[in-house]
């Protein structure tokens, strides 16, 4: 029998409301996640063999690692929700059916990082996900889930979504940062 | 999602991408042409249509899909497609599977 890991709240109706996402256990990392050191959280998740999804299926923990730490520079988390490589289709259904999932998965990268501005960039053509995730977001602002001071925590974190504006290369990494600064969405060169 | 000239009242994205061409989205774009003289990159005389092929819709578990305006409408038979034609016509507001359809 298949686990459902990414999609176990799917079929839950409303699970895209926090009171309902809550009950089924939502943000109830995040006490234990302030009670560890960043960079414990760091150990935790490239021991826990969690991968990304990209397509490269590269070790999160270990993406995170490679932030450097203790700079003076603004460091910002950017979530590729331009989702369009040919056979994938979660970035959809996690934004519309469970966006808490991915909210709480970036106040869990940020606080581990060392960030606390993030940027959601989500492609055009996802007018219903944006509209649920914009919605989520703002209950788990009111919620003390983002914003300042996180359950008391004395960590900070803001959330901000950009809407694409319908280009298929804004996935590629380097696109999509361009794209996010106001620049035309093109890939930078190597 | 940039027009140079304005779209018909209901603007249809049809992917073209690789799993919706795998699940014939031809037989869609050939019935929506010859049905009811929907054609790439035209607008209908009346104005109600117009129709692109575009890249991956990102819906590739419920293909062929497209988008109708801004609506996704997934696992497209031609059955559903005459079913969106005629609603569009009637100026009804299309409906999302709110789960998603597996």
């Amino acid at each position: 029998m298949s686990v459902k890991i990414i999609s176990r709240n799917f079929e839950t109706p409303d699970a895209d409301k926090i009171d309902v996402y809550e009950g089924l256990g939502g943000y109830k990392s995040l006490e234990k996640l302030f009670a560890m050191k960043p960079d414990d959280v760091i150990e935790f998740v490239k021991n826990s063999g969690l991968r990304g999804r990209g397509g490269a299926g590269f070790s999160t923990g270990m993406k995170w690692s490679f932030v450097p730490k203790n700079v003076n520079k603004p460091k910002y988390l950017c979530v590729n929700a331009d989702e369009g490589e040919p056979g994938t289709f979660k970035d959809r259904k996690i934004l519309q059916l469970d966006p808490h999932q991915m909210i709480e998965g970036v106040i869990i990268c940020c606080y581990a990082v060392g960030i606390k501005t993030a940027y959601v960039y989500i492609r055009g053509e996802y007018v219903k996900p944006g509209a649920h995730l914009r919605s989520a977001i703002a209950e788990a602002y009111k919620k003390g889930y983002l914003g300042r001071n996180i359950n008391g925590s004395g960590f900070d974190l803001d959330v901000h979504i950009h809407r694409g504006a319908g280009a298929y290369i804004c996935g590629e990494e380097t696109g999509l940062i361009e794209s996010l600064e106001g620049k035309k969405g093109m890939p930078r060169p190597t | 999602m940039y027009h140079k000239s304005p779209p018909g009242r209901y603007h249809l994205q049809l992917c073209r991408t690789l799993s919706c061409v795998l699940c014939k989205m031809e037989d869609i774009q050939g019935h929506l042409e010859s049905r009811y003289g929907i054609h790439p990159g035209k607008k209908t005389e009346n104005g109600m249509f117009s129709l692109a092929l575009v890249e991956c819709l990102g819906s590739c578990g419920t293909a062929p899909v497209m988008r109708v305006n801004d609506v996704y409408c997934e696992n497209l038979t031609i059955e559903k497609v005459d079913r969106i034609i005629e609603a569009c016509k009637r100026g009804e507001t299309l409906e999302e599977d709110p789960m998603l359809a597996h």
